[in-house]
């Protein structure tokens, strides 16, 4: 009896530390948005304060490009979630059909060459984008974000895919669907929820990068973390209030997101499996 | 059985080829050229061969990044294997409100990394940081991360450690689920302890998830740099620094584009190295397994 | 297939959006402060927009993108590098502005001549050689940071003393004093700057005993007696705890805030932080906090100290639209301009803009700032290296000064390093 108890104590305790590992780093971030500035960073921290929401007005009045640079965000994550899903759910599915040493061995270039660094990278890209006219378009950071992603992406599906027999395949083919209809019809359907969970991580990147961004990106296209960021950057130092505010808002999105997609991913997880 | 490629297969791995071509492969070529060079913000290009790979190797500030990097990539990747298991396991086994709870572990990786250091950076300030205080109230001693080099890679770690954790949670709790309840049943009727089930059952049947999640985990810690350069910048007296940073201040600071490529590429050759084990099995079970 | 077609409709937006956004205009490169003081944007500010203004006037679309400071440097010299830059104009900060970034600027003598900036001789000259090199002007000065001695009214009464400090042994004096624990449990500590990720505060400290890092005539002075003696000091007030435990990563913010919330006594900062530290809304002192002059050794044969930061305008060689920007350069530096810009909250570069009777009754300091900008000393970034140079010094100094080295190792091994690299042009 006592063991069961103990047992529950225990366990009770892991979910505690997990919740309180996880959360309480953000609710800091969260309740100090709505905090005076004054009492931000008292010690001890101050449990008892009228809530204020002066920090989101102050945002909204003295850094008007927060909003549109949200935006930016928007469009530039979704684009770059959808063109790496697409791209990557083909090369997965070759992957996963098709075999061969050539093969495995393109699969290995695919992860090698996410090792170099990627802010060497953009000595070249930056004169050759100006080239091309993308400088400060949502087109260069959508490229890059689905090429910084796509391999992995292509593996986690080709994983998924292994678990769809080829029987299905072959069926379809025979009763004279063309290997394209095989693709939307049978698989994807079968695999849309580990989709899901590699679109995530792309779409979290994509809306939380910086790097890219602030090299390729000035006004036109400038997304919210570039704009979050000189909010930190002040040179008479940092209006916290504001700071958190901004940050609650960019992160409200994302959170909602995965709240929502909730039901793809703990199905999702199930339904695929990495078993190789 | 899987097929022999044919003009179908590289029609479908024509676009993530042609993008990576593009953005990564050819570009990266350049960077390796570059390398060969010196060059600056303005200038063009003067070859020089191996010089500035001399000029890295012979710079002790180099190898202690280089020391710093493999420290904190082996902390960085085993410690969040371990307890990514760990919250796998646990979430496999059944969580309250399961929802809610997959939300908050997920939560750190949603937010944005510089806001992720700022936040562990307030919260350990030894004279107002709620979790410092708490600690020095517990008796640890004041943790002193901005004066002892040993302690600020140890915060470092923790901080990426936090908020790269549900990446690989993710990952290893997809392998888990996928992990048939029927297996677990033949296991306890053959008498194996939760303990034993785990060794034997679980842990084999998740490594391929495990390789994905180390080799891209270890990729990504190799080239860790803000964690590092918004805590301490790299000191106290540049001993804190890893080479993400060492690559930043030589290449865009001070505007050594030769340098910085060669940084690059010696940061990728230490990356294979590091992770070449678990390539390698993972390349093997490629061709095994579609053999 | 239609994810070609998807990308061939997102690419022509694109497009389309990127041609809409070039229309006569001039694009502005800064950091935020330039743009609110330019601007007027700060609400409760008096100045204007004076960069508003004259784009109406000359029938030109302001295009001004802001971004932090290294990261806005990196920026521009990526961009300087292209064969036509986006940006017109660039504000940029002297240590950034060595030789080899100013030959990629517009010379701006000639433009000087054809269509002067007014009053040029107003500005000061040693802030005109602190921003230009090798003799050729490329750099308009537009901005100071210059460091003051900011001390809290309340806390020093609460240890007795009434006044600031008036030379440097009592300045460390009152340091040690002022490091107590309120009677509300805060730990205060005497003296607090950022030494983490900048040199001007701890130059300043250094150079109230007449310690140079590098002198006008590009000679190193790392490891003269009087650099030794101040590291030395620095490094006792950091073993007894009057200097912070976080020494070595101490930020602006982490200076700022502390002050705030009364955890410092006293802070070497720029003059201008005044608003902030007395600031209603987030300090716990507003009006008990007062900058003055940073009190010199009786050695040096000086009374105050200071160092200063100058920031710039500038016209990169390829900018399509030179002659605008240089109009816009000359309107911003027009003495009443110049003044107007400093009520919105800006240091001005002319002291004439310190006698205007606004700006007095805004800024209590304005006295104080003119005498310390009269001595006020840069850093050159006349040599290549000099970022080098500087975080040499940054590692040394922090060393030295939380006991890894000693003084004298630290400050020959910043002599030996530094040299070569000011040699090399």
């Amino acid at each position: 009896m006592v063991e069961r108890h103990l047992a529950r104590l225990g366990r009770g305790l892991i979910y505690a530390a997990m919740i309180v590992w996880s959360a309480v780093p953000i609710l800091f971030i969260v309740v100090s948005s709505i905090t005076p500035a004054q009492m931000i960073f008292q010690f001890p921290p101050a449990l008892v304060f009228t809530p204020t929401f002066e920090h989101y007005l102050t945002l909204w009045r003295q850094w008007e490009g927060f909003f549109p640079a949200l935006a930016n965000s928007l469009i530039v994550a979704v684009c770059a979630t959808l063109l790496s899903a697409l791209v990557s759910f083909l090369a997965g599915y070759a992957y996963s059909r098709y075999a061969s040493r050539w093969l495995a061995s393109t699969a290995l270039y695919l992860i090698a060459i996410r090792m170099l660094p990627p802010i060497v990278v953009t000595l070249p890209l930056f004169p050759l984008a100006d080239y091309l006219g993308l400088n400060d378009t949502h087109v260069v950071l959508i490229v890059l974000y689905a090429a910084f992603w796509v391999s992995l992406y292509t593996m986690i599906m080709k994983t998924f895919i292994d678990e769809v027999p080829d029987e299905l395949d072959e069926a379809a083919l025979m009763d004279g669907a063309s290997r394209l209809q095989v693709l939307f019809r049978v698989i994807f359907p079968l695999i849309l929820q580990g989709m899901v969970a590699g679109g995530l991580f792309v779409f979290v990147y994509a809306w939380n990068e910086f790097l890219f961004a602030l090299i390729f990106v000035s006004q036109e296209a400038q997304t919210a973390p570039l704009l979050i960021s000189q909010v930190m950057g002040g040179v008479d130092g940092t209006e916290w209030g504001v700071l958190f505010a901004g940050v609650t808002i960019q992160f409200l999105p994302v959170i909602a997101l995965v709240v929502f997609l909730q039901r793809y991913l703990i199905a999702g997880l199930t339904a695929g499996s990495v078993k190789g | 059985m899987r097929k022999t490629p044919d003009i179908t297969t590289w029609l479908l791995l024509a676009p993530v080829h042609a993008l990576l071509l593009a953005v990564l492969a050819i570009p990266s070529l350049y960077v390796l050229w570059l390398s060969l060079n010196i060059s600056s913000y303005g200038t063009g290009v003067e070859f020089v061969g191996l010089a500035n790979y001399v000029t890295i190797f012979g710079d002790s500030y180099f190898w202690r990044a280089l020391l710093n990097t493999f420290i904190v990539v082996n902390a960085v990747v085993y410690s969040e294997l371990l307890l990514g298991l760990g919250f796998a396991v646990v979430f496999a086994r059944g969580v309250p409100f399961p929802r809610l709870m997959l939300g908050i572990v997920l939560m750190p990786y949603a937010i944005s990394e510089v806001v992720a250091v700022l936040m562990w950076k307030i919260l350990m300030d030894p004279s107002v940081g709620a979790f410092s205080r708490a600690l020095e109230a517990m008796g640890l001693g004041l943790f002193n991360w901005s004066v002892s080099p040993v302690q600020g890679l140890v915060l470092i770690s923790i901080i990426s450690v936090w908020h790269n954790l549900p990446f690989t949670f993710l990952l290893l709790y997809a392998g888990r689920l996928a992990i048939p309840d029927s297996v677990y049943e033949a296991a306890r009727m053959d008498g194996a302890t939760p303990w034993q089930a785990f060794v034997r059952v679980t842990f084999p049947l998740l490594i391929p998830a495990i390789l994905l999640a180390m080799i891209f985990r270890l990729i990504f810690a190799f080239r860790l740099f803000s964690e590092v350069w918004l805590l301490t910048k790299g000191g106290p007296a540049r001993l804190t620094e890893v080479l993400a940073v060492y690559l930043y201040e030589q290449g865009f600071r001070y505007g050594d584009f030769g340098v910085a490529a060669a940084t690059g590429w010696v940061m990728v050759l230490g990356s294979v190295l590091l992770a070449s084990f678990y390539l390698y099995q993972m390349h093997r079970r490629m061709v095994k397994h579609n053999g | 297939m239609m994810q070609y077609k998807v990308a061939g409709a997102l690419l022509a937006a694109a497009v389309s959006f990127g041609a809409m956004a070039q229309d006569v205009g001039i694009t502005v490169l800064s950091h935020k402060v330039h743009e609110n003081v330019s601007r007027g944007l700060v609400p409760g500010t008096t100045g204007g927009d004076v960069a508003g203004e004259w784009a109406k006037e000359k029938n030109v679309q302001l295009n001004w993108t802001t971004a932090n400071i290294a990261p806005m440097h990196d920026k521009l010299f990526r961009e300087l590098a292209l064969r036509e830059t986006p940006t017109d104009v660039a504000f940029v900060i002297n240590k950034f502005t060595v030789p080899k970034i100013s030959a990629l600027l517009e010379p701006l003598d000639d433009w000087q001549k054809k269509s002067p900036i007014e009053d040029f001789d107003g500005i000061p000259a040693n802030f005109i050689e602190g921003v230009n090199s090798n003799g050729v002007l490329t750099a308009i000065p537009f901005r100071h940071a210059t460091t003051g001695l900011h001390w809290n009214e309340e806390l020093f009464k609460e240890q007795g003393l009434d006044g600031p400090p008036k030379n440097a042994d009592e300045l460390v004096a009152y340091a040690r004093k002022l490091s107590y624990t309120r009677p509300d449990g805060t730990r205060v500590n005497g003296l607090i700057m950022n030494s983490g990720d900048e040199h001007l505060a701890v130059l300043s400290f250094l150079n109230m005993y007449g310690a140079v890092l590098i002198d006008q005539d590009l000679n190193v002075k790392a490891d003269s007696p009087e650099m030794i003696k101040g590291l030395t000091i620095l490094a006792e007030l950091y073993k007894e705890g009057v200097l912070p435990t976080n020494y070595a990563s101490i930020s602006i913010d982490d200076v700022i805030t502390a002050v705030q919330k009364g955890r410092a006594a006293m802070a070497i900062d720029p003059f201008a932080r005044y608003t902030v530290y007395n600031n209603p809304k987030a300090s716990l002192f507003p009006g008990k906090v007062h900058v003055v002059g940073i009190p010199a050794d009786a050695s040096t044969g000086r009374d105050i100290t200071a160092m200063t930061e100058i920031w710039s305008m500038v016209i990169p060689k390829h900018s399509q639209h030179k002659e605008l920007s240089w109009d816009l350069i000359r309107t911003l530096s027009k003495p009443e301009n110049t003044v107007r810009i400093a009520l919105n909250g800006n240091g001005p570069v002319r002291p004439s803009a310190y006698e205007d009777a606004q700006l007095k009754t805004q800024l209590p300091y304005t006295a104080e700032e003119a005498k310390a900008i009269q001595v006020a000393l840069t850093v050159p970034s006349s040599f290549n290296d000099s970022l080098q140079a500087l975080a040499i010094f940054r590692e040394e100094s922090q060393a030295a000064v939380i006991g890894l080295k000693s003084p004298e190792d630290a400050a020959k091994s910043m002599q030996r390093r530094i040299e070569p690299l000011v040699k090399k042009k």
